[in-house]
């Protein structure tokens, strides 16, 4: 089983402010116990997720240093997922694209954005069952592809 | 060009594969040749090729009290924004 995690839990584990922080931590534990019993069980982002995070984590909070803690996240000793890179970059942007475009209408709030759309292609292309997102939108469309 | 060891190729499937692939985008290369691109390409993207096969990714007690330690505690800028308000505009 594969798990994909998309911005929005990153944001909320290492930001207390956040109203999703207590859920992301406990979700944190979630994963630690669960792949303790199950190894084969895999986390994973892309890298536009890793981009998405450091914009939005340098907007939120102005000091650099935090940002440094981040590497360590993505980058370093910390890392627990993953990090999925496009091998072929214009092939995969067309069909990142392509997923924007099928996608039109059927979200709730909004339509999806380049990076919705890569974490939702990535899951199909990598055979991932779950997202761990605190983006609701998410939901239908998991339960969407899932049947298809 | 130098001879380093006879290596034996289990993903010799593979690399035909590739080379059909290549083939079909009109760039005929020969095995020899496809295989001296790859180890050019790892070459020039060593770092991913570290993090994606040699960076042990196990969710560690370690690892929880790393994160747990760097999670900012401070106030955030533009609190009545939400993410996508602050990132993409709106």
């Amino acid at each position: 089983m594969k798990v994909i995690i998309d911005t929005n839990y990153f944001y909320a584990l290492y930001v207390e402010k956040d109203i999703f922080h207590q859920k992301a931590l406990a979700l944190l534990e979630t994963i630690h116990q669960k792949t303790k019993k199950n190894p084969s069980l895999g986390f994973l982002t892309n890298q536009f997720v890793v981009q998405e995070t450091y914009t939005l984590m340098n907007y939120r909070i102005k000091q650099s240093h935090f940002l440094h803690k981040l590497d360590e996240l993505f980058f370093g000793k910390a890392r627990f997922f993953e990090l999925y890179y496009s091998n072929s970059h214009i092939q995969e942007m067309k069909q990142i694209i392509q997923v924007m475009k099928d996608y039109i209408g059927m979200t709730p709030k909004r339509n999806l954005s380049f990076i919705d759309a890569s974490l939702i292609y990535h899951a199909k292309l990598l055979g991932v069952n779950q997202i761990i997102s605190f983006d609701g939108h998410f939901k239908n469309i998991l339960e969407y592809f899932n049947k298809q | 060009m130098g001879i380093l060891a006879n290596v034996k190729l289990s993903k010799k499937d593979m690399l035909e594969e590739l080379q059909a692939k290549l083939r079909l985008l009109h760039k005929k290369l020969t095995q020899q040749e496809l295989l001296d691109k790859c180890v050019e390409f790892t070459q020039q993207n060593f770092d991913r090729f570290v993090n994606e096969h040699f960076v042990d990714v196990a969710l560690t007690e370690e690892k929880i009290a790393t994160i747990k330690k760097n999670i900012y505690h401070g106030e955030i800028n533009y609190p009545g924004k939400t993410h996508d308000e602050l990132l993409y505009g709106g």
